[in-house]
């Protein structure tokens, strides 16, 4: 019948308890900051602003900073009160806040089964920043050559030593025999300088699947972070320890944990261990798209299109979140275009189906048609009265729904993705007897599919290309967003929707619903029998 | 959860998390302050000083592609030396050090950290051509005794006052090559 437990959630009981876990605390930001600014939603976004912060604030500190003089150049910015002291303080933070935000990014996509199947591209460049980002941050410690830049250089220095590769110990750099050299600082300022640039053609390949990537945090929550990072910056400026001394052994060196954790390891075991340690954790992690995709059987397969229904009419195309969808030459005689699906693209989201007015392109038994299908038998088994309410759940959302017949005397019927949700479903539910039908979606920006929560609102209420047919009540159907772990507060709203549908006028059931599958942007050469969809 | 009370608990989480941006970002790890000095030890000797560098035979260079016949090209076997440190008259570092570079034909280099107990100390450093030790590619027929004649030997010996947590230099002079110990420089 519906779809049930989504494929990211059979795969890996694993991940089931910390996927559990982050579905708690997403409700919990959700009730503090609203689904709109929950920072949490909103981690690849902020680690982009956080760059661009980092940015800003990098060209005023390269005004100042002296190859020639680095730590008497960093003193020197850290002498003005008004400009530099705090600068310097929101670049520091800022690229901490980055670390953050990116480790919660990536944490979120693992557990949110995000990181198989054509996401693989974006899984693996998103490591590659990482390891980017880490570096640059590495060289940014380093230009201040206080005693932490000198201990990440000397520790760097040691582990690369072990390996095979220089014929002599590129420590000896450091052991003050004479001043450090103005070609060292000369080439860690080029490489801070340089691989940032190599940063952004890594971001520009991690989106470049995606349709419409969103960059940027919503405007409020970005000012908002970074006014909370220049109010840090100003009450706690970032400090300055001593300058790096080769006479002494470092002690109590501060570290800035977000980027230097991996020393206290590396300190503790030989060199070998610590690259073999690296090694693994870079095996594990790149091999992690192999891992989390589900068993061969159970992989959804991809988006198909019915030429011969499919009119042209380019909606699907514009709707897939993953740029999958191609118009192309017909091959069946017929003038115009024809929707074409690259499967190597195709996450099988399933948000095509929800676009398609003629219900021509979906993947595999979740086409348009295949949902009428699932509904009429959903409508035969459960018999809604005029005073019920189907509750259609994404169930990968929305209260983790999937298992339950019903919620709050509501119908559960569950989709794999409220984007995928064709608006017949909900036409042919109201007009076939149900009183109601309250539609939850995932919090927008948390979406497994990226926009299907947008699209799904937009079709249901803005007329957007599948939309429901204005001859549909729209008092009885609702429309609400919940995490996974929001029963409560959805429960709520079923009730009150429930109530307020209860009040209507109790409707006609319909023996037999036809529908409309007509798109408002036909094409001129598209022929589609009306009484198709009922086969 | 009212108003008045989100506010409060969202400005708690933020102001939490930026609490653990400023202390996370500058924390030293837990550790003894040190109890140890430390000797230092870093210098390198050229082919030229270690008894010049084997140069290919006719036969070998013959094998080699016509661009790549370099007839002043190292062919490895600089001789290895032999480290040895005394503290206090106590045989501290007894080592043989072979030339770098996969062919041993890059300079010998010495970097160490040998920790003291703080205090006067006695050190003495020999680092001489190490006649017991083969050269690894060791064609032995090519060493002249001129070459021999040219190995250069270093020693350095003296007293230093070491505080737990110096670090003291066995280094060569720049201008005179000689090994000699001295405090690191910034
Ligand atoms: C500097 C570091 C990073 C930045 C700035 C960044 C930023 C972004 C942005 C802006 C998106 C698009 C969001 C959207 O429009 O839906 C995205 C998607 C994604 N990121 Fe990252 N990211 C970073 C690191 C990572 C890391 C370390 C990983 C995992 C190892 C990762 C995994 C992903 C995945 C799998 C997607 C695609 C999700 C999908 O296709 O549905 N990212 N990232
Ligand atoms: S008719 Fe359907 S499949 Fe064809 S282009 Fe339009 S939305 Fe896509
Ligand atoms: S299922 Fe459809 S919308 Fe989703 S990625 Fe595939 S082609 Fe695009």
């Amino acid at each position: 019948m519906t779809p049930t437990e989504p494929t990211s959630s059979r795969s890996s009981p694993l991940t089931r308890v910390p996927r559990r876990a982050l579905a708690r605390l997403d409700a919990w930001f959700d009730r503090l900051y609203g689904w709109r600014y929950n920072p949490l939603y909103q981690s690849g976004t902020i680690a982009v602003l956080m760059l661009v912060v980092l940015v800003v604030t990098g060209l005023y500190l390269l005004l100042y900073y002296r190859i020639g003089a680095p730590y008497a150049s960093v003193e020197r910015i850290q002498d003005q009160i008004w400009a530099g002291r705090w600068i310097r303080a929101v670049h520091r933070y800022a690229s901490d806040a980055a670390m953050i935000a990116i480790g919660v990014h990536a944490l979120r996509m693992l557990l949110r089964g995000r990181s198989w199947g054509p996401r693989a591209l974006a899984w693996l460049s998103g490591l590659g920043l990482l390891a980017l980002f880490v570096f640059v941050a590495l060289t940014g410690f380093v230009m201040v050559w206080d005693v932490q830049g000198r201990l990440l250089a000397m520790e760097g220095a040691r582990l690369l030593d072990a390996l095979p590769i220089f014929s002599e110990p590129i420590s000896r750099a450091f052991s003050g025999e004479r001043s450090m050299p103005g070609a060292f600082f000369f080439l860690n300022y080029f490489l801070h300088i340089a691989l940032p640039l190599g940063m952004l053609l890594f971001l520009y390949i991690h989106v470049s699947r995606l349709a419409r990537a969103k960059l940027l945090p919503p405007r409020r929550l970005g000012w908002g972070i970074v006014g909370v990072l220049v109010l840090l910056g100003v009450v706690r400026p970032a400090p300055l320890p001593p300058e790096a001394d080769p006479s002494v052994i470092a002690h109590q060196v501060p570290l800035d944990w977000f980027f230097a954790f991996w020393v206290p390891v590396t300190q503790a075991v030989a060199p070998g261990v610590a690259w073999l340690l690296a090694g693994g954790l870079t095996l594990a992690l790149v091999t992690i798209p192999l891992w989390t995709q589900p068993r061969s059987g159970d992989r959804p397969g991809p988006s198909n299109v019915e030429e011969r229904q499919c009119t042209g009419c380019t909606q699907c195309s514009v709707d897939c979140p993953y740029e999958a969808i191609t118009m192309v030459t017909r091959s069946d005689g017929r003038i115009g275009l024809v929707a074409s699906v690259d499967p190597d693209l195709c996450v099988s989201c399933g948000i095509c189906a929800g676009s398609c007015a003629p219900m021509s392109v979906g993947p595999p038994g979740r086409t348009g048609r295949d949902q009428l299908a699932q509904v009429r038998a959903f409508l035969a088994e459960k018999e809604p009265g005029a005073d019920q309410v189907v509750l259609v759940a994404c169930s990968r959302g929305a209260g983790e729904l999937a298992d339950m017949a019903e919620f709050e005397e509501a119908l559960v019927y569950p989709v794999e993705c409220i984007g995928s949700l064709h608006t017949s479903v909900v036409e042919f539910l109201v007009r076939g007897g149900a009183g109601g039908v309250f539609v939850a979606a995932c919090p927008e920006r948390d979406c497994w599919n990226r926009e299907g929560t947008k699209w799904a609102r937009e079709r249901l209420f803005a007329d957007r290309e599948a939309e429901l047919k204005e001859r549909v009540d729209r008092a009885r159907v609702g429309f609400t967003e919940a995490g996974a772990a929001e029963r409560g507060g959805l429960a709520e709203e079923v009730r009150d929707f429930t109530t307020a549908v209860r009040r209507l006028i109790p409707p006609e059931p319909e023996d037999t619903v036809e529908l409309d599958l007509d798109c408002d942007r036909p094409v001129a050469s598209s022929v589609l029998d009306p009484g198709e969809a009922d086969r | 959860m009212s108003g008045v009370l989100r506010v409060l608990a969202a400005t708690g989480v933020t102001v939490l998390v930026a609490g653990l941006i400023a202390v996370g970002s500058s924390l030293p790890p837990p550790s003894e302050p040190p109890s140890e000095g430390l000797l230092r030890l870093d210098w390198r000797l050229r082919g030229e000083e270690a008894g010049g560098c084997i140069r290919p035979t006719a036969e070998e260079l013959a094998e080699l592609p016509p661009h790549m016949r370099n007839p002043d090209a190292c062919v490895g076997g600089l001789p290895p030396y032999r480290l040895r440190l005394w503290v206090d008259d106590q045989l501290a570092l007894n080592e043989t050090v072979q030339a770098g570079g996969v062919r041993g034909d890059r300079p010998l280099t010495v970097y160490d950290e040998v920790p003291l107990t703080p205090g006067l100390r006695r050190i003495r450093i020999e680092f001489a051509p190490d006649e017991g030790a083969s050269t690894g590619a060791d064609p032995s027929e090519r060493e002249t005794p001129e070459t021999r004649d040219r190995q250069i030997r270093l020693a350095a010996e003296g007293e230093v006052q070491l505080e737990a947590g110096q670090v003291i230099l066995a280094v060569r002079r720049q201008d005179t090559g000689a090994l000699v110990l001295r405090s690191p420089v910034r």
